[in-house]
């Protein structure tokens, strides 16, 4: 989308500059139309983005779903509750450790919106509740490895699964 | 307290016959609460002046446009000439003019021997010590395994490795090992990461930036809509941390991705801790990350890590927040035998302690502890578990000071860019604000930074070396009365340095108390290798136990009070 937004900024100024001394009303509605094209590039971009969190959220829930059923056949259980309490803690964060220094530098942008250690304002889909809710799992999974009861285990994926379908449900 | 000969203070040379097993040290709750001498009264003295402590740290512009003008340097006790007094290295940067912004002067760090007759002597010069690069912080550890304290510098620019030669002079050897990392260096901490007897190195560090950005910076963004304040951290690229494993030979080789201590998440990492945090014998690692979830890094043993921080409960507020992490220290405040962790963070926002509820779990106790209430308005550095009174707890000790010079032109917010330090004393697991009653030394605001504890002057009792930006050093001596008794054992490796991690259990009157040695932590500051304990009235030791790094265990028993003891591993 970024690069959607660039070219449609360079194309109209050169449509505009190869226009022979254009009249000025000529002159606004080709500015108008360009700004309308970016305000529309702008606020597809953030459709973009909201669809691209969305996504990263789902992964994680599916991984962390994965991860706890797994611990339920008994295998290597001890890993994958520590797999699954690193996904809901990621879900809770609206991304991996990647994905954070990549907020980091949209925030030169003035892309503000994440960064809730300043603000403390809520992510895009995860509020500050439900980042505490989620954490608090996070770590009620984690400390799971250690006994892994299956009861508690199936109980901790009925809680993610409502944590999760309550933090992406329209506001 | 009453100042005896030194002879009488160390009883080295400890021949009783080890016990030597792999078993830790026995935990349990200690057996009775701490009492405090009735008549005790705290008092410390800035004494800098008086001992010849007089350089002068740097840290930028008068306007502090730049981030990098803000997060000052730090200050290691050490006894770099293995005399049994602590000597005193002080890390400086560079003060720069404004309008044009130019370097006005490069602050060269410093060292200054302890005379012994109370004074201190810069021999910098004759050390060869004296960098003169963006110092930030420093650490000691014996990397070269030949019985001599070496110190690492962390620079904005190139770090810098002070290999000891063992007749009181250094060498600059961190290109030729390895290790002259170029980025914005911040702190930094030696520690037997895999377990193979030597000590390898972890760098933290903060943001990723140039000279060139500094110079030309300017103030953008705004202190509550009044004031333009300097950028950042927001919006600039955070530096990797890195850790350097000791190859064994004078070297190190990068082996960051390898060990699984990768800084994805590129973190501006400030302060670090260099501990075993859940007692299984090998040494975790915490990094304080300013506005960023902090890292716990459980060691799997074998040179492998995984980083448990974001569900552990050490990565965030309790209120599921990161917040902006400066310093960080680990002790155990509340007797358990298990260490706990304290954060220095950003002014409104409260340093956190995280209770240890074992196996690297953590909860936030700062509000039931009473930190949080008191230490929300200030923004904090160095921080330092100590037991101040010799009641057998720990207390917590924080420095202050704003990064924003600015908020000096509108006082009726209360913010101020020199701030006091808060002294917190343990009252049974609940901290209590003691710092107006704790003398002169500490009614004395400065924007500090920087911090190390250690009992310079050998009266048995801890003092504290302060560092603050564009002001001299602090030099804060513990003159307190009615001090009760104390211990301070100095564990030395088969090499005769100090044993970075070695861990030390004493039992006296029914209490027990554990302590760790340690290379780092607090804010880019080097506190004394030695072990100190207050026994309150207790008028012997019945037990001591050191577990060493390699696991076995030295017990002695019935061990006088008020004496210095150096225990060497068999």
């Amino acid at each position: 989308m970024k690069t959607l937004a660039v070219t449609t900024v360079f194309l109209a100024t050169i449509f505009a500059q190869q226009r022979p001394d254009p009249p000025n009303q000529q002159m606004d509605q080709a500015t108008a139309e360009t700004y309308e094209h970016l305000a529309t590039a702008i606020i597809e971009i953030r459709a973009t983005e909201d669809n691209l969190v969305k996504g990263i959220l789902m992964h994680h829930h599916a991984r962390a779903s994965h991860h706890l059923e797994a611990a339920l056949t008994g295998a290597d259980t001890q890993h994958h509750l520590e797999a699954a309490a690193d996904e809901i803690a990621s879900i809770a964060n609206e991304g991996d450790k990647a994905v954070q220094a990549i907020r980091q530098r949209l925030l030169k942008a003035g892309h503000h919106h994440h960064t809730d250690s300043v603000t403390k304002e809520d992510y895009i889909f995860i509020d500050s509740k439900e980042k505490a809710s989620l954490l608090a799992l996070a770590g009620k999974v984690g400390k799971m490895a250690k006994t892994a009861a299956p009861d508690a285990i199936r109980g901790a994926s009925m809680e993610l699964g409502k944590l999760f379908a309550d933090a992406i449900a329209p506001e | 307290m009453l100042r005896l000969p030194a002879s009488l203070f160390f009883v080295t040379s400890w021949l009783a016959a080890a016990i030597t097993s792999s078993e830790t040290p026995e935990s349990g709750p200690a057996a009775k609460e701490p009492s405090r001498a009735p008549a005790t009264k705290l008092q410390f003295l800035d004494v800098a002046a008086q001992v010849g402590l007089d350089a002068m740290i740097f840290c930028g512009g008068r306007d502090k446009d730049h981030i990098l003008e803000s997060t000052g340097s730090g200050a290691a006790f050490i006894d770099y000439d293995g005399d049994g007094y602590l000597d005193v290295y002080l890390v400086n940067a560079w003060a720069l003019d404004e309008e044009p912004s130019s370097v006005r002067q490069k602050g060269r760090n410093r060292l200054f021997h302890n005379t012994r007759a109370g004074r201190f002597e810069d021999v910098t010069d004759a050390a060869g010590v004296g960098d003169d690069g963006w110092g930030s912080g420093v650490c000691a550890g014996d990397y070269d395994g030949d019985g001599r304290m070496d110190l690492y510098v962390t620079n904005f620019g190139p770090n810098r490795l002070y290999r000891a030669r063992g007749d009181g002079t250094f060498e600059q050897v961190a290109e030729r090992a390895g290790v002259a990392e170029p980025g914005w260096g911040a702190g930094a901490t030696f520690f037997d990461a895999d377990g193979d007897g030597d000590l390898d190195l972890y760098v933290v560090n903060y943001i990723d930036c140039t000279m060139d950005d500094v110079l030309t910076a300017r103030r953008s963004n705004k202190w509550r809509d009044l004031a333009k304040v300097m950028a950042g951290p927001f919006g600039m690229r955070g530096g990797r941390d890195r850790y350097y494993r000791n190859n064994g030979d004078g070297t190190f080789g990068d082996a960051t991705e390898e060990s699984g201590l990768t800084d994805l998440a590129e973190g501006y990492g400030l302060g670090v801790l260099a501990s075993d945090l859940d007692n299984d014998g090998d040494v975790d690692l915490y990094v304080a990350n300013d506005s960023n979830p902090n890292f716990l890094y459980r060691n799997d043993g074998g040179g492998k890590f995984t980083e448990v921080g974001m569900w552990s409960g050490a990565g965030f507020s309790g209120e599921g927040e990161a917040q902006a992490g400066m310093g960080v220290d680990a002790a155990d405040y509340d007797g358990d035998g298990l260490q706990d962790i304290f954060v220095s963070n950003f002014a409104r926002d409260n340093c956190t302690l995280y209770r240890n509820e074992d196996e690297l779990f953590f909860e936030d106790v700062s509000a039931a502890a009473g930190i949080k209430q008191i230490t929300f308005a200030p923004l904090s550095w160095g921080c330092a578990f100590f037991d101040v009174d010799h009641d057998t707890d720990n207390d917590i000790f924080v420095v202050n000071g704003h990064i924003y010079p600015q908020v000096d032109q509108f006082p009726e917010f209360g913010e101020h860019y020199r701030q006091l330090p808060i002294l917190f004393r343990n009252d049974n697991r609940r901290f209590t604000d003691v710092s107006r009653h704790a003398g002169p030394g500490l009614q004395i605001p400065i924007s500090a930074r920087g911090l190390a504890v250690g009992d310079y002057d050998n009266d048995g009792d801890l003092d504290i070396l302060v560092t603050g930006i564009d002001s001299a050093p602090m030099l804060l001596r513990n003159d307190s009365i009615g001090l009760e008794h104390w211990l301070e054992i100095r564990v030395l490796d088969a090499r005769g340095s100090a044993a970075v991690n070695a861990f030390a259990s004493v039992t006296a009157d029914g209490v027990r108390q554990v302590r760790e040695v340690r290379s780092g932590s607090t804010y880019q500051s080097q506190n004394s290798l030695v072990m100190h304990f207050g026994l309150g009235s207790a008028t012997k030791v019945d037990k001591l136990t050191v577990r060493w790094p390699d696991g076995t265990v030295t017990e002695r028993r019935d061990l006088h009070v008020d004496v210095s003891v150096t225990i060497t591993k068999p």
